[in-house]
């Protein structure tokens, strides 16, 4: 008889498992009996009858989007810090935690506060040059 | 007469353009203006001048040669006019889709349909008919359809024998 | 994309062939390649088959007006998910079943064959309407670009005359073509519209 939380794995194992197995009979099966039957262009791409032409690589867009992932990076990093507080926060007594976490959040949002006031988050317009 | 209109009027017949003047009425439309071809951008550089926009460009297959329809209106006033310019002997006709944008579409479509040529159009291919039929040129009629030009022109109906009322008041 | 990609935008690469299906008349052979299903049950088949009948998932694909009567099919008066078929789908990937509502022309059709390519086996065709039929009213000396019957382009399993059909007559086309399927008429029976309760 293995140790209860031995067992308290096994479950987990075996949902996953389950759901692993959900997940993919319908494929598995479908695949099995599915007439396999290819067109000429039953393999394209594009799907609305009309020729499609260039590549994929040559769609171009804007650097600006690059701001994008500044942003996300600058709320994204002010987050992740979050975690530790969360973990410690039962550990220190009541109002003392909630100012600690305003305090660390507000040093924090200051290197957002400072990206921004640099103008880093100000979108750059491009005209069109004809 | 509206005083742009006759602002109009003048502009042409400084250039010895002859315009028949027609029942609006009747006719939908002010203006009937037959034009050599050769003074076709002219005419529309003249229209453009004028503030008139471009209603829209046909074709017309009659004895001689095809007819190009053109014709003009305004917004700012009721004003139509209607040009006929008959094609060259090599089915070839200036473009005014350098004057009027709005031509480029509508000369392509009359490529389609009569195989008449835009000369120095940026992009005469087929627009509406598929990219194969470039040389189908579907309404052309066949010889014993065609009319003569001035038989599709403009007929006027004939007095109909009316009732006895409507005849008193006339 | 520059210019040279753009001078590519020309004959529809299934202009030829279009002309060819024309010349003949049919179809003719479609598949490049069927190797059959890795597994082949006759009481599978059986199966599916009636799954299949009870769940056609038409294509959002209305050519002309007929297209029309078929949104009207689809909306609640007449109401086409009684039959398991309301799933219409917008890709040819997930659909099985194209219904050709309408007139199809000369630049239509070579899209169309696309379409029909791109549709997984099995599928079926319902050519609805006059116009898909025979070219219908466009069926004249003088027609320079109507494919006079869609049949000439791809094979067509239920034909729904009419000018435009009733809704009515498409569901009795869709039911023709479950009897087709699944060899039943009417897999799973319907109330009758006098048993229904009055609300």
């Amino acid at each position: 008889m293995p140790a209860p939380h031995v067992l308290d794995f096994v479950y987990v194992i075996v949902v996953l498992a389950g759901g692993v197995i959900a997940g993919f009979a319908p494929f598995v099966i479908s695949d099995i009996f599915r007439p396999r039957t290819v067109n000429k262009k039953t393999m394209l791409t594009y799907e609305c009858g009309m020729d499609p032409y260039g590549s994929a690589w040559d769609i171009r867009f804007g650097a600006a989007y690059y701001l994008y992932a500044l942003i996300f990076l600058a709320f994204d990093v002010d987050i992740l810090y979050l975690f530790p507080v969360a973990a410690a926060y039962d550990r220190v007594p009541g109002m003392q935690g909630v100012l600690e976490l305003f305090l660390f959040v507000g040093i924090l949002t200051m290197a957002i506060a400072y990206i921004w006031v640099k103008g880093v988050f100000t979108w750059a317009i491009k005209r069109e040059e004809n | 007469m509206h005083p742009a209109t006759e602002k109009l009027v003048t502009a042409l017949s400084e250039q010895s353009i002859v315009l028949n003047e027609c029942d609006y009425a009747e006719r939908g439309y002010h203006f009937e203006i037959d034009l050599d071809a050769g003074r076709l951008r002219e005419f529309a550089q003249c229209m453009l001048e004028q503030e008139m926009y471009l209603v829209f460009v046909g074709g017309l297959h009659v004895d001689p040669a095809i007819e190009i329809i053109y014709q003009f209106a305004s917004y700012d006033r009721l004003c139509r006019l209607v040009l006929r310019v008959v094609v060259d002997s090599n089915n070839a006709i200036p473009t005014i889709s350098d004057i009027y944008q709005g031509a480029n579409w509508h000369e392509r479509e009359t490529r389609d349909f009569y195989g008449v040529i835009f000369i120095d159009h940026p992009n005469l291919v087929p627009l509406i008919l598929a990219e194969e039929d470039v040389d189908l040129k579907p309404l052309l009629k066949n010889s014993d359809n065609i009319k003569e030009s001035a038989a599709v022109r403009w007929v006027t109906v004939e007095e109909q024998p009316e009732t006895d009322e409507k005849a008193d008041t006339d | 994309m520059g210019d040279q990609e753009r001078g590519k935008l020309g004959v529809h690469s299934y202009a030829a062939e279009l002309q060819e299906r024309l010349k003949r008349g049919e179809p003719g052979n479609l598949v490049v390649r069927d190797p059959g299903p890795l597994f082949q049950n006759k009481i599978a088949d059986e199966i599916f088959n009636l799954c299949r009948a009870n769940s056609l998932w038409p294509m959002t694909f209305g050519l002309a007006c007929c297209a029309i009567e078929m949104m009207s099919l689809g909306m609640a008066r007449f109401d086409i998910s009684r039959f398991g078929s309301e799933v219409f789908r917008p890709s040819p990937r997930q659909s099985d079943l194209m219904i050709v509502a309408g007139t199809v022309n000369k630049k239509m059709a070579s899209a169309v064959m696309t379409l029909y390519d791109q549709m997984p086996s099995p599928k079926w065709v319902i050519a609805m309407g006059n116009c898909a039929i025979s070219g219908g009213p466009f069926a004249v000396e003088e027609n320079y670009n109507v494919i006079e019957g869609v049949d000439k382009l791809i094979p067509v399993d239920v034909y729904v005359p009419g000018c435009p059909p009733r809704p009515e007559g498409l569901l009795e086309g869709i039911l023709k073509l479950q009897e087709k399927i699944s060899g039943v008429r009417h897999p799973f029976p319907q109330r009758k519209m006098s048993d229904a309760p009055s609300y």
